[in-house]
């Protein structure tokens, strides 16, 4: 029973740390910006239909083929992070001083019209990948197969937070980051040019969606909507950690892919209510969240 | 699976299903036809004939037999077993007649909405090429449920009210099917299911209920993917038994009732684990460990579309076909779903499915020009939900021309009482008077690769008379405790 109970643990780990994948560009733009991005989980569905137009449908008739998955992961996502720097740059960068209603309403629009531009380009119908060459096989742990491509994904979220941390903590950049974070205007007064670091947070951001789509469409299914799916968790995650704070997004997201793995064991038929409930007690007790 | 006498078994009642429709089709023949057919076969041919003689006999019913003199004067299946006559100049249709259709058009599930069009406009454009209704031209519209109750309701009532609508087809979700039923009688139009599943909508709704106006023309899952699979897998040397289903009413329906018929025929077997997912699950992780730590030997799942797909695929990764031997995904084979695998993207020898209309089975004649003529117009193999709508269609017509009328009461009683071979081949019988569900056999079958195919397909086919796990009236409630 106990070494059922651990590898529910480590699903949910894995959960955890996809999660955060997507997430952390979520908290990153908001930190700076102060954007709700519900734009964020269409940029990780894009990441996911870039990744299938570069590796198997093409684009007229070009394609890399599937033995170049990560080839094809980083060129899906930075077509996406393009993307995502047109949408900051003509779109969010002139409404920085409006009321912050107005970019939420602008960035759901944007979610609304890539759910249907997605339809348009590549048709309604769902795609479902595999692991990549090399990456299909299982290692036993407790006895019971685990996915080495699912280890992949714990590793890309581990080395993604240490990357953040370390640029946020230990760079100039990150000072000016945490700067823009704390006070916009005080750092802009500084002489911070806060339009720059706007636009490279925001590619940062773009780009780690894109990317956790790019996995997600080696394990999940690619189909119009699929971003709305993670939203909703990605939200979680970072109301639990403390909007803004990075070292929280990634504890909110470890909390909700636990809640979720062991609440299907557990309360199959309330696995959600028990997620929600916990997301609830937490800020009952810390309303800021758990970093703010 | 494999075993040769589970094979020759599984053949044996094959052979004597393929005979039982054939006898089945017999009986809505008129007397030249039958004439025809016993003195080309015999009464009671051998088995190698029985084949022939199935096709034979729905061929008559679509009239197609060259030459025969019977089969051209049946039609096209508006009055299978009488001719049709030019209606006398008294009979005044509206023109156009008007057929709704609502449809989940939008978010994940929204290439349904694309199958359901599919299926209904080359019905309209069929019967318009070949002068309507009696005359009247058929026009459609199609609307968005956006799997949600009150924007179904909305949906029909907007067509009805404001759009004019005779008859109104769909819809995917059964919540939203079973809503819109109760308030056909309030609009006065028929309503004609070409997709929702759940067997409550025909037993309560129409049946216990008496919403008459709704009939369903698609076979009611549970039937087919619990009734019908325990029949299957009651042979498997297979005895642990786990399940990954939708979190709804389909989803606890059939697992219940898989568990009641299966333990009925083999106390032996053990139900081990089982657990629900609700709809936009994005990875099956959790499920799939939590079920496989309970060891079994093979998984009933009625997830569906993509999510079929994304859990079996994502089973696939976590090294589960290791030990599993066999998964049986309950409408698996829809073309969406199949299109999903992709060739060699499934567990190959394990994974079964079941089809709410195969589009190679029966294979007759009509149904294997039903399929040419759906592809030269899409590209693309009927899914079910698009066979289903185009047989809603021709349904509609063919109780327009019963009826001599558009009277939901006169359409009502005719639908009730016409035999209705589908024009798309999959079935031969018609909508039972009591829950006004349409009878007709459905095969599950193992998925495979077949070079002739550009996607997978089936084999090893597992086909029984409908009649055998069809539910009847009184429909007593399924209080099964398993």
């Amino acid at each position: 029973m106990l070494d059922i109970f651990l590898f529910q643990v480590l699903v949910g780990i894995y959960l955890g740390f996809f999660l955060w994948m997507i997430s952390s560009g979520l908290s990153l733009i908001f930190g700076v910006g102060k954007i709700v991005n519900f734009a964020h989980g269409s940029l990780y569905m894009l990441g996911s239909y870039f990744l299938n137009t570069c590796l198997i449908w093409g684009f007229m008739g070009v394609k890399f083929g599937r033995e170049y998955y990560w080839l094809s992961l980083i060129v899906g996502s930075l077509i996406v992070m393009a993307i995502g720097i047109a949408i900051e740059r003509f779109l969010i960068k002139p409404l920085y001083y409006q009321p912050p209603e107005t970019v939420i309403l602008l960035t759901f629009g944007l979610a609304i019209f890539f759910d249907d531009f997605v339809k348009f380009v590549w048709g309604p119908r769902y795609s479902v990948g595999s692991p990549p060459f090399g990456f299909e096989q299982t290692i036993l742990i407790f006895n019971r197969p685990f996915p080495i491509f699912n280890f992949l994904i714990i590793i890309f979220g581990g080395l993604t937070f240490i990357f953040l941390q370390f640029a946020i903590k230990k760079t100039r950049w990150g000072m000016i980051f945490r700067a823009v974070s704390s006070d916009r205007e005080m750092a802009s007064a500084l002489g911070v040019n806060i339009d720059k670091v706007s636009f490279e947070v925001f590619a940062i951001g773009t780009f780690l969606a894109a990317f956790s789509g790019g996995l997600a469409a080696a394990v999940r299914t690619v189909m119009p909507g699929m971003g709305s799916s993670v939203l909703l968790d990605s939200f979680a995650a970072l109301i639990i950690g403390g909007l803004g704070s990075i070292k929280g997004a990634l504890i909110g997201s470890l909390i909700i892919g636990l809640t979720s793995s062991l609440g299907v064991y557990f309360f199959p038929t309330f696995d959600l209510p028990v997620q929600f409930a916990v997301v609830a007690i937490i800020l009952l007790l810390r309303p800021g969240g758990l970093f703010k | 699976m494999g075993l040769k006498d589970e094979r020759d078994e599984t053949r044996a009642r094959a052979d004597e299903a393929t005979w039982n429709i054939a006898k089945e089709v017999r009986k809505h023949l008129n007397e030249k036809q039958r004439e025809y057919l016993d003195k080309k076969f015999g009464e009671d041919p051998p088995e190698k004939s029985r084949r022939e003689y199935l096709k034979t006999a729905a061929a008559l019913a679509a009239g197609f037999v060259a030459g025969g003199v019977v089969g051209g004067a049946v039609g096209w299946f508006s009055k299978p077993a009488e001719v049709i006559e030019k209606p006398p100049e008294a009979v005044k249709l509206p023109d156009p007649i008007k057929i709704g259709n609502i449809a989940i058009r939008s978010g994940p599930w929204g290439s349904y909405g694309q199958f359901m069009e599919m299926g209904a406009r080359l019905a309209a454009e069929e019967i318009n090429a070949t002068g309507g209704i009696l005359g009247s031209k058929v026009e459609l519209d199609f609307r968005d449920d956006e799997l949600s109750i009150d924007t179904g309701v909305k949906q029909a009532r907007y067509l009805v009210e404001e759009w004019g609508a005779h008859c109104i087809n769909g819809v995917d979700s059964s919540p939203v099917a079973g809503a819109i039923a109760e308030i056909m009688p309030e609009l006065g139009r028929n309503f004609i299911i070409t997709h929702a599943c759940i067997h409550t909508i025909t037993e309560d709704t129409v049946y216990r209920k008496g919403y008459k106006n709704t009939f369903r023309i698609v076979v009611p899952c549970p039937y087919q993917d619990s009734v019908l699979l325990a029949y299957m897998v009651a042979t498997w040397p297979i005895k642990r038994w786990a399940g990954i289903h939708c979190d709804e009413e389909y989803g606890y329906e059939c697992w219940a009732w898989f568990q009641y018929y299966l333990k009925k025929l083999r106390p032996d077997v053990e139900f081990v684990e089982n657990t629900y997912s609700k709809y936009g699950t994005t990875d099956f992780s959790p499920h799939i460990s939590k079920v496989m730590a309970a060891e079994p030997e093979a998984i009933h799942t009625t997830l569906w579309a993509g999510e079929a797909v994304m859990c079996c695929k994502q089973a696939m990764t976590w090294g589960a076909f290791k030990t599993l031997k066999a998964w049986c995904n309950c409408m698996g084979a829809a073309i969406d779903v199949l299109e999903g695998y992709g060739k060699g993207g499934f567990p190959q020898d394990k994974l079964w499915c079941s089809s709410r209309g195969w589009p190679f089975w029966p294979n007759s004649p009509q149904q294997q020009d039903f399929v040419k003529r759906f592809k030269a117009r899409w590209g693309h193999y009927p899914p079910y939900s698009a066979a289903s709508t185009y047989d809603a269609v021709y349904a509609y017509k063919a109780a327009v021309e019963m009826a001599k009328s558009v009277d939901v009461d006169k359409t009502t009683e005719a639908l009730e009482n016409m035999a209705f071979p589908k024009p798309s081949g999959l079935g031969f019988g018609g909508f039972r008077k009591e829950d006004h569900q349409y009878l007709y056999a459905v095969p599950w079958g193992r998925v495979y690769d077949d070079p002739n195919y550009e996607i997978p397909v089936l084999k090893d086919l597992f086909v029984l008379p409908a009649e055998m796990y069809y539910r009847y009236p009184p429909f007593e409630p399924a209080k099964i405790t398993p």
